[in-house]
């Protein structure tokens, strides 16, 4: 019995939907080829099994149903993969049609290469710049430590009714708290140290982390070179001389020196044995603070040039990081080391009663600390997320130009798709083809993309580095994930409308060159015109955020800081690192000063404990006959300074004496207090004579009264601060700051000053070289990273848009030269033409301007405290962007509008 | 080796050329493609109709159902002014192309 081909080819079609009659019409028609087959088969001699299989053998019902449902569907003019196959070609076409499509792709991009440079270049900086962006945000952000299943790490911390969270514990709650908890599996201290490391002959400054034994163990960190600390290196104090390197710094100091297990440093003049090197990318637990070497806890009192803090219950200088136990929550490990605390701070020996019922009032928190603790992270969040989203608008931007480009060139282009479109290419074809030559342009951008930010990267660490922060980058998988993500999603972002567009074209209309005139336009055009309103709008917005950041350093410049910042030179020492006796470290600073006043281009010179805007001690003031309501705010800034020291930083004394070298150990305490202190202790009587306590009983006389100064935070107020001699009540600090106005550039005395060291101590290290205009700049190094970056970002969305702009109408002037020179034949003068033209363009860029001011009213209120002194909706930036915005707008136009001006109405009217 | 883009251009003007004389049906003109060609060019039959469809519908050919005594009904494509442009048109081409390639690489396409 013969097959029922009807039912055969009709189950294969259902899946179309065709319409019922239609369906009926190609069924029958199908099915009576089968048949001929069939019985071509059959007479040839075939069995019925064998002739079925025949007749079926060259159905490929996919193939039938991909093309029909093609063929059928409204839109003519469309043909698809060549139905004449090779035998012996059959099924290689798809891969083979990729390569063509590569081949070809890359031929039309070098046949413009302006084209292709321009779209490369500006594809590259955005790509570049999300890229550079992001591999912050990762590392600040998102990333997870480098360490064995980070997720199960915990940071400690705990909040006391004051309702401050404190991370410092004591050493000896530290060793409780491992030996009795039940909820974690391993509980680690950490705390930062600075040192002084010498070795063949260089001494330097470096950042060293004291740790418990089990500190890479509790981490799961195993050494590239040696081995970690185990508890047998940590047992007794002083016992451990050992230290492990971190990779970056045995790059950086020993060039990578495999040999470098068991060699000695000394570290604060105390011989150390390298026992090991970290792994490639391990720097810790803290983001933003990469220790270049570890050393044992037991080994502080050696290292730290402090008094023994290991026994001491009374002094919180470790941070502790825990890993949970699996299978415990992190609930019932909070609320076991919880109980635990405080079962030791009830048992613990020596406490007094006020400590130990300031401690019995804390409770133990536990915040997760997979991504590591960090500064960084509370301070950069909002920047970062801000730059995110500028460098974000200026890729949509960059799209937008991009695809307006192609449009263009898609309308070039038109006859040639037309014609490959008459002889038979798919239009899905077509737009694959269009399509991969989007991708290889994101591609490349992408490519290039990667070296800026590379560059970027590098910029943004060098100014992070000038605030202290080192952050270990390394271009990791994840940050050439998100390049190739972003290549990808802009070449479908500005490929994909234009390879649409470009594929549907009037056939006929475009085979004969037929170029609509008067009408002007087209859907294509249409298209064109939103992409430039699009790009206005948006650079607009960051035009506005740019403005309002650049107005914010401006009020931050313009601070009056109290002091005269210019022609200081800086620079920090600590004898006490290298052993010296405090009446060593005396003599060596007094024969330092009088070496430096002696040298020529100095003016003044003197010392404090800290930089002006480097920072204080804080503590609570005692005024003589002050009686202090109850819950008032007593606590002061405090700072150590040698004589002259107002003199050199340029601050007015307003009332008494400054400090003189008769300010000694054993002579009367004396004070000089700020104006601000001397108003909210004593109005306006005259405070010189009276006594106060920082910290101690008020037995202090105020010899002097100076001018407010800003203190580390230049939007803050100046808080009240009290200034004492560098010796008393004490010895002076080990770590000094030594202060030099110079009657020339500052910079250029370095070298004179650090002989002047050397020849006191040539193994003392001076760091912390710098001027201390570059402070305070460093100071507002966020704000001005912050102006700088979005200025950029804002002036390079401003240049794409106008050339968006540009390109646009010029096109039109061209497409409408005809009409122009109709127009100027009949009497129109050129000025009617200018402003034809001008109006049209202008007519785009005013409703792109509008679209953008609405838009950044909504969303400038996000930068709140980014700003300073300048409202998110300030009225000057507000008009005047929007002012300047218009004028470029208008020069993109009249560029175009006067070549149409130009026009010779005879070539026009020929023109075609 | 037949290059695609040759095929590409070819395949359109074979069918016309095929129902230039008389109309023709589907079957007819897979069959005759293969015959004439010796089974080097063959017609995935999957690619037939919809190309006829596609050619109809652009009013190169066109398809109707003829019944003839004592057989089921059958659609039979007949060429219409459209493709009898078209097909000179290539033919034309063609010939040009073949004389050209003679010229310049002695093959001759008979």
């Amino acid at each position: 019995m013969n097959p029922n081909w009807n039912h055969i080819v009709r189950e294969h079609l259902a899946v179309l939907r065709l319409p019922p009659e239609r369906e009926i019409e190609i069924v029958e028609e199908l099915a009576l080829h089968l048949e001929a087959a069939y019985e071509a088969a059959l007479a040839a001699g075939l069995s019925e099994a064998e002739a079925e299989a025949r007749a079926m053998r060259g159905y490929d019902w996919r193939l039938l149903e991909c093309e029909l449902s093609r063929a059928e569907r409204p839109s003519a003019a469309r043909v698809l993969q060549p139905p004449l196959e090779m035998i012996e070609r059959r099924g290689g076409l798809r891969m083979g049609s990729l390569l063509q499509d590569l081949r070809f792709g890359a031929r039309m991009l070098l046949k413009g290469p302006g084209f292709t440079l321009i779209a490369v270049i500006t594809l590259a900086l955005g790509i570049g710049a999300n890229t550079a962006i992001f591999s912050l945000i990762d590392a600040v952000l998102l990333k997870l430590l480098p360490v064995k299943d980070p997720a199960q790490l915990v940071a400690l911390s705990k909040t006391a009714r004051d309702g401050e969270n404190r991370i410092a514990f004591s050493y000896p709650l530290f060793q409780d708290l491992r030996e009795r908890n039940q909820v974690f599996s391993g509980i680690l201290a950490y705390s930062g140290v600075a040192l002084n490391l010498s070795g063949n002959g260089q001494t330097e400054r470096v950042a060293g982390q004291l740790v418990s034994g089990n500190f890479f163990s509790v981490l799961g960190v195993q050494p590239l070179l040696g081995r970690v600390f185990t508890d047998d290196d940590n047992k007794s104090p002083g016992a451990h001389p050992v230290t492990i390197l971190s990779h970056s710094f045995w790059q950086r100091r020993f060039a990578g020196n495999p040999n470098v297990v068991g060699e000695t440093v000394r570290l604060n003049g105390y011989p150390f044995t390298i026992v090991g090197v970290a792994p490639h990318g391990f720097f810790g637990v803290e983001v933003g603070a990469a220790p270049d070497l570890w050393a044992p806890m037991m080994m502080q009192p050696q290292v730290s040039g402090l008094a023994d803090r290991l026994q001491m219950r009374n002094n919180f200088w470790v941070n502790l990081m825990a890993r949970l136990k699996s299978g415990v929550s992190a609930q019932q490990s909070q609320a076991g080391a919880d109980a635990l605390y405080r079962q030791i701070n009830r048992d613990a020996p020596g406490l007094s009663p006020k400590l130990r019922d300031f401690l019995l009032g804390q409770h133990i928190q536990l915040r997760p600390a997979g991504q590591g603790l960090s500064g960084l992270r509370n301070q950069f969040k909002q920047p970062l997320l801000v730059l995110m989203g500028a460098v974000g608008l200026v890729l949509l931007i960059a799209c937008a130009n991009i695809a307006n480009l192609l449009l263009a060139r898609a309308t070039a282009r038109q006859k040639e798709i037309a014609v490959r479109l008459a002889l038979g290419a798919g239009r899905a074809r077509l737009v694959a083809q269009l399509l991969t030559e989007s991708f290889l342009l994101s591609f490349l951008g992408g490519l290039f993309g990667l070296l800026f930010a590379f560059w970027g990267v590098d910029f943004l660490l060098s100014f992070l580095s000038q605030a202290r922060f080192t952050l270990e980058l390394q271009p990791d998988l994840r940050v050439l994930g998100f390049n190739l993500g972003v290549a990808v999603l802009t070449g479908i972002l500005f490929g994909l409308a234009p390879a649409l567009q470009a594929t549907r074209p009037n056939l006929i209309e475009a085979l004969k060159n037929e170029i609509p005139t008067l009408t002007g336009a087209g859907g294509g055009f249409e298209l064109r015109k939103l992409l430039v309103v699009a790009q206005v709008a948006l650079s607009l917005l960051l035009l506005i955020g740019a403005g309002l950041f650049i107005r914010t350093l401006q009020n931050l410049n313009g601070i009056d800081l109290g002091f005269r910042a210019d022609k200081v030179l800086l620079l920090s020492m600590n004898p006490g690192l290298n052993g010296y006796s405090p009446e060593r470290i005396k003599s060596f600073y007094a024969q330092l000063l009088e070496g430096v006043d002696r040298l020529p281009g100095v003016q003044t010179a003197s010392f404090a404990d800290m930089p002006l805007m480097g920072g204080a001690w804080v503590d609570g003031i005692e005024v003589e006959g002050y009686k202090a309501a109850a819950g008032q705010d007593m606590s002061v800034s405090a700072k150590k300074v040698g004589p002259k020291f107002f003199e050199t930083m340029g601050i007015p004394l307003l009332k008494g004496r400054d400090f003189n070298v008769h300010d000694e150990a054993g002579a009367p305490k004396v004070a000089v207090i700020n104006e601000t202190l001397a108003r909210d202790f004593f109005g306006n009587d005259n405070p010189l004579g009276r006594r106060i306590g920082v910290g101690e009983k008020p037995e202090r006389e105020i010899i002097g009264v100076i001018k407010d100064t800003k203190y580390r935070d230049l939007k803050k107020q100046a808080p009240r601060t009290v200034y004492v001699p560098l010796a008393q009540p004490t010895a002076t600090s080990a770590e000094l700051t030594l202060h030099v106005r110079t009657m020339g550039k500052p910079t250029n005395l370095v070298d004179a000053i650090r002989r002047e060291v050397e020849s006191l101590d040539k193994n003392l290290p001076v760091y912390n070289v710098r001027t201390f205009t570059d402070l305070v700049a460093q100071s507002i190094y966020q704000e001005r990273l912050i102006a700088m970056l979005s200025s950029f970002f804002g002036l390079l969305a401003l240049l794409l848009a106008s050339l968006g702009l540009y390109g646009v109408m010029a096109y039109l002037v061209a497409r409408r030269m005809r009409e122009i020179g109709i127009r100027l034949a009949l009497g129109a003068q050129t000025s009617d033409v200018l402003k034809l033209v001008v109006r049209q363009g202008m007519g785009l860029a005013l409703v792109g301007i509008g679209l953008g001011v609405v838009a950044a009213l909504a969303l400038t209120r996000v930068l709140g405290n980014l700003l300073y002194g300048v409202s998110p909706t300030d009225l000057l930036t507000f008009v005047s962007i929007p002012l300047t915005l218009t004028g470029v707008a208008l020069l993109a136009c009249y560029i175009p509008a006067r070549r149409a001006t130009k026009v010779d109405p005879l070539t026009a009217l020929r023109h075609e | 080796m037949l290059d695609n883009e040759v095929k590409r251009g070819s395949t359109e003007m074979l069918i016309l050329a095929l129902v230039e004389d008389r109309p023709r049906h589907g079957y007819e003109i897979a069959k005759l493609i293969e015959e004439r060609s010796d089974g080097v060019l063959q017609f995935h039959p999957a690619s037939l109709y919809p190309l006829l469809y596609r050619m109809e519908k652009r009013g190169l050919i066109k398809g109707t159902w003829i019944e003839k005594a004592g057989q089921r009904r059958r659609r039979y494509y007949k060429l219409m002014p459209e493709g009898k442009k078209a097909l000179n048109e290539q033919r034309q081409t063609w010939s040009d192309f073949f004389a050209a390639l003679d010229r310049v690489a002695k093959i001759n396409p008979a």
